[in-house]
């Protein structure tokens, strides 16, 4: 039965499958397995929106992809950051820590 | 990721379209598998397993094509659909696209033609290197009336030796000479030139090299020829360097050949314009160097310097002028002092000025022209569309109602429009292609740079842009309307035809009026130039030229040096001429009376120093009497009065009025050529004749002034005249025989009729009048279409309503009248407002008109009447239409 489902924006998603992928390479199936196991099924991400997302990170030219052989044996393609993926990445990172903090803020000023 | 890179990706995925979607499907396929294994692992069946992971993935034909989205494939493969689409739609509806191709491409055909003009002459630049540093310098004596002249020698060589403006400065002078020791003696046009003026322009030889400054000095005989001369004449141009050829029976040298593109003087200036084929250099004797105060003959241009702005070089060369003007010897003061309020002026002029200044307006007066006709196709096809998208308003009811978002019609629709003009454009342009040698063939002599005017790029990008811009601008219009409307009404049945809002309608008829008010303009127009062509052919030029055959002949220097001896030849030659069958008269005239002359200073005895300014124009044999010119008092030349003893003239009835007016008779009157002061060596002529008046051209305000009389050493090429008893073109080549058999080296040159010559002075009136009556008669055909198709459109509207009210008792007759109404109401408020236009626009024509006032009242009355009948016919279709239909049959139908 499906879990309850965050939905999350889309910047947001390209932002986490850059950070997936900034660990190793992965297919799709991969990267979903993925989100949902670090995020302890918090983060569960609707397939028809990962493929959309991966396409357009590879127009971009963050990730690249090939095809590979899976560990089942078959082949899938496999999604990897690009030096230019990464730079994107920190410069995320770097956003989402500061509007992060930002909220933080107003909500603690909100409490006092 | 720049915009380039993105495009780069998108077109290489529409090129591995399918190995894409294999990929695609694959790696989506990929996906499902492992969730079907996940979930068959979680114990369902592949059956039920399969359907759960389909139902998890949310949509699998969704994703992919928001993947193929994302790589954003989809904008091209959406134009070739929309494309695919708008052709079959069009396929459909055969009798709106071929009315739409139809009048878009003649519209855009005569826009291309007339845009190449236009390009050619005034727009582009002319072909030497930084042309906007040319200028044209003149002298002029406005108060004799000439404000423009070129410059004499000596003024010239002042003016350059004293200016600070110019880098390089050059004078030219066009002179036909005869080529001969080659086969056949045949004329070309040549032009004189100072060494420097090659660098004025700056365009070099292909080969070999143009005179110097020395060369010229010493009098050197060489020769630069064109390309084309060149390979005529040679076959091929190298064979050309270093060889002689014979210039008016004088050997010159060939040294250099200028490049194909190379033509030079520039057709359309006010002197010295006939592109040249051989270039000699100036050659200026110590005779011509003391010419001060006559023989302006030399037209200058010269370069400025760099950070000299034209004006700087106006208002230099303006005093210097004065300055030399000041400073002539103290004889040709004096002389100079007795002609009216003489002043000698100057100015410098950009040089695209000089000649594109006398076709400027008419050639934008025919841009608006053709604008104009543009426009009303244009409004053709945008009530083509309006109507035709209220027929297919269920059609995007349905389309909406099924996903399709208002861009996605709109941008489907817009294709359509793009497809028709892209046509359109197309046939237009092919059709410019045809014409253009056609117009070109009927366009005046002077029209400038008349080899530069082709359907080139810049012509291809003009008329790309309109064909583009088109639907743009008019098929928008509807298609927004029409979708506000389709979303406001949904899919209400409304029976077979639905109906248009009052607001549409009142778009529609407004477009309409618009139309028949612009064509009422044009008709106008064109009407005014018609009348004043027609008024301009029929002024009696002052003699007759019926029957009239005449050719030019130029004796060259070298052979004839004396008077005697050209006389001599003439006599020879009318002599043959008289005695051949269907030969009336015989006689030479310096010019025809309507062709440019030699004005020169008449004194009259018994007047002291008072002078006159007077046509002169010389004749020998039977001149006047072979051209009928109509005598009033005392008698014509006659061939005893060749020999000049003793010396009479004849002159023309104004000239006497003015000299003499009524009180003294002319004849027995003594008058000569040139100042009356004791260096003049002319004879005294005896006045024996008075004639009636001659025009200079034909639409010249006033008569010549003129003075008719024997050939002094002055003259050396004369027209010869021959009055034929029938047919003057069978005696053309008995002329071209007696002429090489007094001389065989002598060249004949054009036989025309004087007939053909007064034809051929209108020209450029006739181009015009009919290509602006061309473009008039377009624009009232599609004025016609217009009105023709939106009363039927109405009509056909209205078939419910007549249906009823045909079923209520009303009688055909009413119906018509219905219609009628309609039609009228419509072109009329279009003509009423036409003819506030006319009324303010046509003043701009009245430097074009002769003889007729900007608000001819004939033409403004023919004109509504025309176009009052246009729209009745027009109207006919729709009414015969409405006759036809059943009213039964179409109250049932509904």
């Amino acid at each position: 039965m499906p879990s309850p489902r965050f939905p999350i924006p889309q910047g947001t998603l390209d932002m986490l499958i850059l950070q997936i992928l900034s660990l190793e390479p992965a297919h799709g199936y991969g990267i979903a397995q993925r989100l949902e196991q670090i995020s302890r099924s918090v983060v569960q991400v609707n397939q028809g929106s990962l493929y959309p997302a991966l396409h357009r990170l590879e127009l971009k030219r963050w990730l690249r992809a090939e095809w590979k052989q899976s560990e089942t044996g078959r082949e899938a393609k496999f999604y990897a950051l690009t030096p230019a993926g990464r730079r994107q990445l920190a410069v995320e990172r770097d956003s989402w820590a500061r509007l992060c903090g930002a909220i933080n803020l107003i909500f603690e000023e909100g409490n006092q | 990721m720049t915009g380039l890179g993105k495009c780069w990706i998108r077109l290489k995925s529409l090129v591995n379209r399918s190995r894409l979607e294999h990929d695609l499907s694959d790696e989506l396929g990929d996906y499902i598998d492992r969730e079907i294994e996940r979930e068959m692992a979680a114990g369902w069946s592949p059956e039920e397993a399969r359907k759960r992971a389909l139902a998890a993935f949310g949509g699998l034909d969704r994703a992919k094509e928001e993947c193929r989205d994302a790589r954003g494939v989809r904008w091209v493969e959406d134009m070739i659909r929309d494309l695919r689409l708008a052709f079959r739609t069009l396929r459909k509806a055969p009798v709106f696209a071929a009315a739409v191709v139809a009048a878009l491409s003649i519209c855009i055909g005569f826009n291309a033609a007339i845009f190449a003009v236009v390009d050619a002459v005034l727009l582009r630049p002319l072909p030497f290197p930084e042309q906007d540093r040319l200028v044209s310098v003149t002298e002029g004596v406005p108060s004799l009336g000439y404000p423009v002249l070129p410059f004499s020698c000596p003024d010239y060589l002042s003016v350059v030796a004293m200016n600070r403006s110019f880098a390089a400065a050059g004078a030219y002078r066009t002179d036909e000479y005869e080529i001969s020791g080659a086969g056949k003696p045949m004329r070309v046009h040549g032009a004189r030139v100072t060494a420097s003026l090659f660098s004025v322009l700056s365009v070099p030889p292909l080969m070999g090299r143009t005179f110097s400054q020395d060369e010229d000095d010493h009098l050197k005989r060489l020769v630069v020829l064109s390309y084309a001369f060149a390979r005529t004449s040679f076959g091929a141009p190298q064979q050309a360097l270093g060889r002689a050829i014979l210039l008016d029976r004088t050997p010159y040298e060939v040294i250099g050949i200028m490049p194909p593109s190379f033509s030079f003087p520039i057709r359309g200036s006010r002197y010295n314009d006939h592109p040249a084929d051989v270039f000699v250099p100036v050659s200026w004797s110590n005779e011509d160097r003391t010419q001060t105060a006559s023989n302006f003959d030399y037209s200058v241009m010269a370069r400025l310097r760099p950070n000299v702005t034209v004006e700087r070089a106006d208002a230099e060369v303006r005093a210097l002028v004065k300055d030399v003007a000041e400073n002539y010897p103290a004889k040709v003061k004096q002389i100079v002092q007795r002609w009216p309020h003489f002043s000698l002026e100057s100015r410098a002029v950009p040089l695209r000025s000089e000649f594109s200044g006398d076709v400027q307006r008419p050639l934008l007066l025919l841009m608006c022209a053709v604008g104009i006709v543009l426009l009303i196709g244009c409004a053709d096809v945008a009530n083509l569309m309006f109507s035709r998208m209220v027929g297919r308003r269920r059609e995007f009811a349905l389309r909406t109602a099924l996903g399709a978002g208002p861009w996605h019609l709109t941008r489907q629709v817009l294709t359509e429009g793009l497809l028709l003009s892209a046509i359109g454009g197309a046939i237009g342009f092919t059709l410019a292609f045809w014409s253009l040698p056609i117009l070109l063939r009927l366009a005046p002599d002077n029209l400038p740079r008349v080899n530069e005017i082709s359907l080139s790029w810049r012509v291809m990008t003009f008329t790309a842009g309109v064909a583009l811009a088109i639907p743009l601008i008019f098929c928008v219009a509807p298609i927004l309307d029409s979708l506000r409307s389709t979303l406001a009404n949904g899919m209400r049945g409304e029976g077979r035809t639905s109906t248009q809002s009052r607001a549409q309608r009142r778009v529609m008829s407004g477009v309409l009026i618009a139309q028949f008010s612009l064509a009422f303009l044009l008709l106008t127009s064109a009407g005014l130039l018609l009348h004043s062509f027609v008024r301009a052919s029929e002024v009696n030029p002052g003699f007759q030229t019926e029957h009239v055959l005449s050719t030019r002949i130029s004796l060259p220097r070298t052979t004839y040096k004396t008077p005697s001896q050209i006389t001599d030849l003439l006599h020879r030659l009318l002599a043959r001429l008289a005695v051949l069958p269907g030969v009336q008269r015989v006689g030479a005239i310096s010019e025809i009376p309507t062709g440019s002359t030699s004005n020169v200073v008449l004194s009259i005895e018994g007047r002291g120093g008072d002078s006159e300014r007077a046509d002169t124009l010389f004749c020998l044999g039977e001149a006047l009497d072979t051209l009928h010119v109509r005598l009033l008092k005392g008698r014509l030349l006659e061939p005893a009065d060749d020999l000049g003893h003793p010396p009479v003239a004849v002159i023309s009835d104004s000239l006497a009025r003015r000299i003499w007016r009524n009180e003294t008779d002319a004849i027995g009157q003594r008058v000569r050529l040139g100042v009356n002061d004791s260096a003049n060596r002319q004879p005294w002529l005896t006045v024996v004749g008075v004639v009636e008046d001659v025009r200079a051209k034909l639409t010249s305000p006033g008569p010549r002034l003129a003075i008719f009389t024997t050939p002094n050493n002055w003259v050396d090429a004369m027209e010869i005249v021959v009055r034929a008893s029938t047919h003057p073109h069978s005696l053309e080549n008995a002329l071209r025989r007696a002429v090489s058999q007094v001389d065989a080296d002598l060249p004949a040159g054009d036989i025309k009729t004087v007939d053909q010559i007064l034809n051929e002075s209108l020209s450029a009136e006739r181009f015009r009048t009919w290509l602006l009556s061309l473009f008039a008669a377009t624009a009232v055909l599609l004025a016609m279409l217009g009105i023709g198709g939106l009363l039927a459109y109405n009509a056909a509207q209205r078939m419910h309503e007549f249906g009823l009210r045909v079923a209520l008792g009303a009688s055909h007759r009413n119906l018509i009248g219905m219609v009628l109404r309609d039609c009228l109401r419509m072109s009329g408020t279009g003509m009423v407002i036409g003819l506030g236009l006319s009324l303010a626009a046509t003043r701009v024509l009245s430097a074009l008109l002769y003889d007729t006032s900007p608000l001819d009242p004939a033409t403004f009355i023919a004109v509504p009447l025309i176009l009052t009948i246009v729209a009745i016919a027009a109207a006919l279709f729709p009414i015969w239409r409405v006759i036809q239909a059943d009213p039964l049959t179409t109250l049932r139908a509904e």
